[in-house]
């Protein structure tokens, strides 16, 4: 890493389609539970955002916010509908307010199979073991790609900078491409067919919005880490494989993504390989990996932004081998950076514990930082449907985790 | 003399990240103080958000 602190390579600005961002940092789309029963932001939500927009970050990826109301993951979901179009316009111009410089984007889903059955309707293109749902049929999935469609154009109509398709963590983007899906149809079976879904649906966004400046890109799972899972060999292979990854990653670059934002697992299923914890940290090294792949096989102008960043901190973690100095999220970061690993970096829970931590490492003062722990308290939160937000720093969180913990006892397991 | 972790801990591992002495691990549901390696400087005392750890002298819930 360089000596000096203000040329570490985070803090220099880059290209995403026709915006610049000003530094290399982001926000990672983390659902946080707090829309109103129309899945409208709220005065939390407002509070998360504005936080996050004060923090110096880049680019705001605005949690995964559902197509469909019908298909959701989470009770008190943010949505996308023609209903929400006035709020969302509102939403967006506030933020906008704070700081314009931040590219601000929205992250369209549709849960599929993670679809909660005690308040939507599961839905899947091929049951998997333990999850199941009612089987997708053609005429579905273009119903639901008119619904993204429409989604992207309100993005785009209430001000938002561009759109994020969600191919990742096992919602439904990534079930249609997984290896699982050999169903024969349309949507299943061939590689060919099971991009369906997302070549064109990014060309349907692409020539509908028709504006250059509308920035386009996907967050993708590299490996889902489980047997036919995306990024494996086969429908059930547990070898990983990332030809079908790269594939995406290229075909989506074809279509005019900006940027690829590389993650991997399926939190339902393989939440450690998702967000590294404090117990089993070291699969974040494995991101850097996967990001390295994609940097390698995509334009120089794509942006390749890395995930599970926020476990390293401030060196004072569990993973083993490594000086605490040179295991940084600044060392890197800034490593990363420079040796063609990565473009920008993600900060999902860390945003969460403090969403000015950009701010503070741009400033030189990461000993003020409020450290991710990587305890997963926000993420029991998600799985509880409450409120999400940092369980260790946050007190409102802090006691809401505590009090549901003594009514309710512990969590059977830890999946979202 | 130690400090220990009263009932209620949400394991949040903010008291483990400031111990100097790495006296804090993780038990069953709740973090635990090694009262052979604490030294009683109290530098988790004051992170823990729901201000559960005590001297061994007080502690209501001792582990």
């Amino acid at each position: 890493m360089t000596e000096n602190w203000n040329d570490n390579a985070l803090f220099r600005p880059i290209k995403i389609g026709t915006h610049t961002a000003k530094n290399r940092m982001i926000i990672n789309a983390m659902e946080c539970c707090d829309s109103d029963p129309e899945g409208n932001p709220t005065d939390r939500t407002y509070e998360r955002y504005t936080k996050l927009a004060r923090g110096g970050a880049a680019l705001i990826n605005l949690e995964a916010i559902t197509v469909t109301y019908e298909h959701r993951g989470r009770d008190a979901q943010l949505s996308i509908m023609p209903r929400n179009e006035k709020a969302l316009a509102k939403f967006v111009s506030e933020i906008k307010k704070i700081d314009d410089s931040v590219i601000f984007i929205f992250q369209l889903t549709h849960s599929g199979e993670l679809s909660r059955p005690e308040f939507s309707r599961r839905v899947c293109v091929k049951p998997l073991y333990g999850f199941g749902g009612d089987l997708l049929e053609e005429e579905d999935i273009e119903r639901i790609m008119d619904e993204f469609t429409l989604a992207a154009k309100i993005a785009h109509n209430v001000g938002a900078d561009g759109i994020d398709m969600k191919l990742c963590h096992g919602y439904l983007g990534s079930q249609l491409l997984r290896p699982y899906n050999d169903r024969q149809w349309k949507y299943g079976g061939s590689w060919e067919n099971r991009s369906r879904f997302a070549f064109e649906l990014f060309e349907r966004i692409v020539r509908e919005v028709n504006d250059p400046n509308f920035v386009m890109g996907s967050k993708v799972s590299a490996w889902e880490g489980f047997p036919g899972g995306c990024g494996s060999a086969g429908p059930t292979s547990s070898i990983m494989d990332l030809t079908e990854s790269i594939a995406l990653a290229k075909g989506l670059e074809e279509r005019g993504a900006h940027y690829i934002l590389q993650s991997a697992g399926s939190p339902s299923i393989t939440l450690a390989l998702s967000q590294p914890d404090e117990k089993i940290p070291d699969d974040a090294y494995l991101h850097h990996y996967f990001s390295s792949q994609y940097r390698r096989n995509l334009r120089p102008e794509t942006v390749v932004i890395g995930s599970a960043y926020s476990i390293f901190g401030d060196g004072r973690n569990n993973l083993q081998a490594v000086k605490q100095e040179e295991n940084t999220v600044w060392y890197w970061g800034d490593k990363n950076i420079r040796e063609g690993v990565v473009d920008m970096i993600a900060f999902g829970r860390q945003s969460l514990a403090d969403p000015a931590a950009p701010r503070k490492l741009i400033e030189g003062k990461p000993e003020t930082v409020d450290w991710c722990t990587a305890c997963d308290n926000c993420i029991e939160l998600r799985i509880r449907q409450q409120n999400v937000g940092c369980a260790s720093y946050n007190m409102p969180y802090v006691k809401a985790l505590a009090k549901i913990r003594a009514d309710e006892g512990l969590l059977a397991a830890k999946r979202t | 003399m130690a400090h220990v972790i009263t009932k209620g801990c949400i394991e949040c591992g903010r008291c483990k990240r400031e111990c100097p002495e790495k006296a804090i691990y993780q038990g069953v549901n709740t973090s635990v103080i090694d009262p052979n390696k604490c030294t009683d400087c109290a530098a988790c005392v004051e992170v823990c958000p729901l201000e559960l750890i005590v001297p061994d002298f007080l502690a209501v819930y001792p582990q």
